[in-house]
Parts: structure tokens; sequence; C-alpha cells
């Protein structure tokens, strides 16, 4: 007992130093946060419970008539943001879909192609956000590749109108934008897994279609779940592809919650962005606990 | 291999003289492999390989790494298949056939075992696949668990047992299935030296407990002795010589198989073969008689075999025995064995292991000037590889 409160004493006033050396350390990244995420988003929730009879103002009265506002309306906005869960969780899945069995391609790759293929995946990374969304008009359009080349091979004679503008042409560009990064989370965690776990699954009589099923979708599950988080919620905030390729029907909350910005409506704008956070905190509590749960099963 | 530690040996000279009397396997062969021949590139892994493995034994294929052991196992698996020759399985031909119908299972070398799964639920997998009625997977799991000595840990995952225990899950997981063989890459290599002894006695324990044939790959010539009941020498892709532990140790069929084994071989010419001995100038200088096979006449290039335990040390040797002088580079006092090391005067490094009470002069003196000296029925002669 002695020498343990003895090195109790020794070792208490070194921790005492180490902490607030730690808390210097810390000091420029919590500048930042706190100055460009906890001042802002404060406002934010200031605006979004004050009730002001001028612009700007967060002199009035506390309210919660903008939260209720977001949940009546005749329901336009509730309306609105359930198309866009709706919309993110189909471009999510679809992203998935594709994704996933060209990560297991990949991986499966000799070394040298698999470098050459990540590069292809990474590769649009390289060219602005904006113009990639853009030229997406110039293949979907009236005018555009598939038009054109359907009327110069005599498959139609009046243009396609339907593939752009729209919700689809909304879900083909998210699944353009987004796909690299499922592709990267998938590949990421194939390739930590110990690829003797295939072999031993078909010398247990495993067929791939089994052993792909049994084994190798469970061990990457963390990787799908990390494209999940990396997919479905920036596509919840997106506003620009629904912008540009999405027409009046490919209208998403971002679209609104803009509108209100633009009109200076910061308080109700403010409640919207704070009913998805709300949205996009819960999904993503509910995928930690199955992350981690995952993470028992594989540690 | 000369240099190979005192530990091994010491093993070797004592399990071989036990080991006298193989166990009877039946003839009939369970694996047979014809004339398989297997290419990575321009590389040959397996060159016009044939083996016969029979029902009930534990065979082992020993060598070096690269020498083409571990494709060997991979194309009774199918996990590869060969570029020509014939693989039979219980007298079917299974080349072409993909490992999850083929009667065979492994134990991998990293164990492989399902980390998401428990230890229960891998053991079960194999059932599952091949479609066995649940009570019956559930009686088989349990004996399984008893089988392996870790009947209460069906619940677990791998991750919470130790490097040995989930050595025996997998070998469990592999078992349960009533493999027509079972295949082990190496099972032991990843676990510590006593825990590796262990379980080589509890491998061969389960392995006579169960009664399926065995295909062990190994590096390891200790391990080999001690478990198999016959083993296949291998080197640069091809099979140098497959017989019991003892035969493969007394009467090594080349020069690579006698240093596997850690027996010191020296080089020399014929002088004169007198019924079945033959008196060997070797390069080292002194003329000895060794056990000379048939065929050979003066003038033969050839190798003389001398196992450790059949050399010992003197400071002047008596007359009619056989001796060269060396100078010893290390003594080793091992308890039950003295082990010395040393270099004789062309360079060669012999091992002498001599057994503690008996004749020795005690432990050398590192740099003594002394003689190594065996008996002329203890040593062999060999064809030196490459001459007729």
């Amino acid at each position: 007992m002695r020498a343990a409160s003895n090195v109790a004493v020794h070792i208490s006033p070194r921790v005492g130093r180490a902490i607030p050396r730690l808390l210097w350390g810390l000091l420029p990244l919590a500048t930042i946060d706190v100055v460009l995420f906890v001042i802002p988003m404060v406002f934010m929730a200031l605006f979004s419970f004050r009730f002001s009879e001028e612009l700007l103002g967060l002199v009035g009265r506390w309210t919660v008539a903008h939260y209720v506002k977001v949940f009546t309306s005749e329901g336009i906005y509730l309306r609105i943001l359930v198309k866009t869960i709706v919309i993110a969780v189909v471009a999510t899945a679809a992203c998935l879909l594709v994704g996933y069995p060209f990560a297991y391609f990949i991986a499966n790759a000799s070394r040298r192609w698999q470098s050459v293929l990540l590069t292809l995946v990474i590769m649009p990374f390289w060219t602005s956000y904006l113009l990639r969304v853009y030229a997406w008009t110039a293949i979907l359009g009236d005018r555009g590749l598939i038009n054109e080349a359907l009327r110069f091979f005599g498959v139609t004679d009046q243009p396609l109108s339907f593939l752009l503008f729209n919700v689809f042409s909304e879900i083909v560009v998210f699944v353009y934008l987004y796909i690299p990064y499922t592709v990267l989370a998938i590949y990421a965690s194939l390739e930590k897994m110990d690829r003797s776990l295939v072999l031993a699954a078909m010398d247990l009589g495993a067929t791939p279609v089994q052993t792909f099923l049994r084994i190798v979708l469970p061990q990457t599950l963390p990787g799908v779940y990390a494209s999940i988080v990396f997919v479905f919620i920036p596509i919840l905030g997106e506003y620009v592809t629904p912008t540009l390729v999405g027409g009046m029907s490919g209208v998403l909350i971002t679209n609104l919650l803009v509108n209100q910005i633009h009109a200076l409506e910061f308080g109700f704008g403010a409640a919207i962005a704070f009913v998805m956070a709300t949205f996009v905190l819960m999904l993503l509590l509910g995928l930690r606990r199955s992350v981690d749960l995952e993470r028992l099963y594989v540690a | 291999m000369v240099n190979g530690c005192g530990g091994e040996r010491i093993v070797v000279a004592e399990i071989i003289p036990h080991e006298g009397v193989p166990r009877l396997a039946s003839r009939s062969a369970v694996v047979e492999l014809r004339r398989v021949t297997k290419r990575y590139g321009n590389v040959a892994a397996l060159r016009d390989v044939s083996l016969a493995i029979h029902e009930g034994e534990f065979f082992s294929l020993l060598g070096p790494s690269g020498c083409g052991k571990t494709t060997t196992l991979n194309l009774i698996g199918g996990f590869v298949e060969p570029d020509g020759g014939d693989i039979v399985i219980q007298g079917q031909s299974v080349v072409g056939i993909p490992p999850y119908h083929r009667p065979v299972n492994t134990v991998f070398q990293s164990y492989a075992l399902f980390p998401h799964m428990t230890v229960a639920a891998n053991i079960d997998f194999g059932l599952r696949m091949r479609g066995v009625p649940p009570d019956e997977r559930a009686r088989r799991i349990d004996e399984m668990l008893e089988l392996i000595s870790l009947p209460d840990f069906g619940r677990r995952r791998p991750s919470q047992l130790s490097g040995g225990q989930q050595q025996r899950v997998a070998l469990a997981r592999a078992l349960v299935n009533h493999p027509a063989v079972l295949l082990l890459d190496e099972p032991l290599g990843a676990l510590d030296l006593k825990l590796r002894k262990q379980m080589r006695i509890e491998l061969a324990r389960i392995q006579r407990g169960v009664n399926i044939t065995f295909v062990y790959v190994t590096h390891d010539q200790e391990e080999a002795m001690t478990m198999s009941d016959r083993i296949a020498v291998m080197n640069q892709g091809r099979v140098i010589q497959v017989g019991t532990p003892q035969m493969i140790y007394e009467h090594p069929a080349s020069r690579f198989v006698a240093e596997f084994v850690g027996a010191n071989v020296l080089d020399g010419t014929i002088e004169t073969v007198e019924s079945r001995a033959g008196r060997v100038r070797l390069d080292a200088g002194p003329s000895i008689t060794a056990v000379c096979p048939d065929g050979l006449r003066p003038g033969d290039r050839v190798s003389v075999v001398i196992r450790p335990e059949q050399a010992t040390i003197a400071g002047h040797p008596g007359p009619g025995t056989n001796a060269i002088p060396g100078q010893v580079l290390k003594a080793s006092y091992l308890g039950t064995h003295t082990q010395v090391v040393v270099r004789v005067t062309d360079g060669t490094e012999m091992t002498a292991l001599m057994a503690a009470g008996g004749a020795s002069v005690g432990t050398p003196a590192i740099g003594e000037e002394i003689h190594v000296v065996w008996k002329s029925e203890g040593s062999l002669i060999l064809v030196e590889e490459g001459s007729p």
C-alpha cells in the first residue's frame, strides 16, 4: 500500500502538468471549432426560436412558431422533407448496389489493376463539382448525348424529355457524384478482410454465393455503414444537383430552406435546418450503435 | 541443418527408438497424386509428383519453404488446379472439382476462424452448408468441443480465445465434417515452442481418436518425426523420399534428406569395397569405413552420412574406429546430452551428440583440438546427387 501511495504521489503532479499542456495543444482546434461551428450554430438556434418584427433581428419574443410551421403549412415542408429522405435512401441504395460489386471487383484485381481502377474512381474529384453536375445536362438534355445518339441511330425522332429535370435525373446524378465514396469505403473494408476466410468458407462447403452472403458481406458491414454515412447525409443537404438537374419535380428540402434564407426568413430557415439536423443526428446515433455492435463482433 | 538447435536433436534421438513400430495403416490409398505438375508462370512449383496417401495415416509433407509442399496441399484441397497429371480422392479424380465439392477439409495456417461467429457457429458452418439436420448438428458440435477439450467455449467469439484454443477450434471446425482427408497447413507455426510441443501430442492423439487421414505440411523435421506415420520429404518441387520417420532418419535416400534431418554429411571418394563395407578417402583427409550400397566402385564420388548421436569426440582415436580431426566450435551441455559442434579439417561443421554418463571426456573447451570418432556400422555411404 505504501509503495502504491508513493507512486500515486509521484505521478499525480506530472499528470496535473500534462493536462493543461494537452489543453494548450487543443486550443487552435477548439478555436476553429467554436468560431466556425459552435457560434454559427448558436446563432441559428437563436434565430429558430425568435420571432422578430425587424429583418435579421435577434430581439423579439421567444417562439416555437417556426417549428410548428415546418410541421404544418398544409404539409408542404413535411412532404418535401419526406421526399428528400426517400430520394436519399433510393440514391444511397443505388450507390451500394452498383458500388459494392465494383469495390469487390477492384479488391480482387491484381495489384497493378487495383491502383489503376482506384485512380479512375478518384478521378472525378479532379474537376469542379459544379462542372460535373452541369455535364449531366449535356448528357441527358434534349440535345444531349443520349438523345442525339438515339436520333442518329433512328431509334427516336423526338428527343426523350423525361431524361432531364426530374427526380430520375436527380438520382442519376446523385449516384454519379457519391459512388466514389461508396466504392472507397467498401474497398477499404474488403482489403482489411482476411482472404483466408473466403478459402475457409469454400473449404467447408459454401458455394461462392453462400460465401459472399455469410462471410464477405458480414465482414464488410462496417464499410457499408461508413458509405451510408458518406452518401446519405450529404445527399440530404444537396442543393446544387436539385437546382441544376432536378427541375420542378426534383425540388428538395434544401431548395426550400435556401428560398427562406433568400427571403431573409432566417428564423424559419433555421428551423428547417434544425429539424433536418435532428433527423441526421438520430440516424447517426442509430448507425453508430449498429457499427459498435459490429466492432464487438470483429475486434 | 548441421547447425540446428540442440533441443531438436535430443527429441529426435529420444523419439526414434520408441517409434520403432509404426502403426499399421491399411494399404488402400485415400489420396493419390499421379504425375502432377504445377507451374506458376515460368516457375515449376511441382514437377512430376506422384504420391499415395493411405487411409487413416498421419502423412507429413516435409521440406524447406518453396519446396512445393503447400502447393501439394492446395492441389488436394482444390484451391489450385494442376497443369498436368491427376489427383484422385477415394478413387475419383477431383481435377476441376471446386473445393466446396471435395470430401476434404483444411486447417489453415492462420486458422481463418470467422470472427463474426461464435465458436459453435464456426464449427457448425460446414454442417450447415452440407445440410445436416439441426439436432445432429448440435450433437456433433458438442462432440467436437469435447474432443478439443473446450466444452464450455461454444458461445465465445474467436477473438476471446488464445492462439492455442483458436487452433483447436480450427481443427474442430474441419473435423466435424468427417472429411475423407484433413489437410493441415503448418497449423502450429504461429504458436510458441512450448505450446507447439503440447499441440504435437494433442494432434497425434486426436488423429488416432478420429481415425481420419491427416496430410500435414511442415518445414520442421522434429514436428514431422514425432507425429507422422509416414513422411514425404520434398525439395524443389519434387518428392525426394517417402517413408516412416525411422526409415527417413536412419536410411536417408540422399544428401538433401540426410542434411534436412540433421545428419552430418562428408564428401569423399571410394577407395575399396569389401562385402558391404566401403573404404572412403574423405576430402577432409582421412580414410574411413562405412556401410556401402551395392554397385559402387573405387573412384566413385560419394557422401558419408554420420548421425550426430553416433558420433563422439576423443583426444586420441583408438584403432579400428573412424576419426577425423577438428576444432571445437561450440559445446552445449543439455542435461541428458552434450552437443558438440566441431569444424573438421576441410571446413565442414560436424555435430556430435553424446549421452551423459557415457565414456566421453566431459564438456570440451572451445577451440580444443580433438577428433570426431564414430563406428563404421553407424555411417552410411550415399551416391552423390548428380552421379550415376
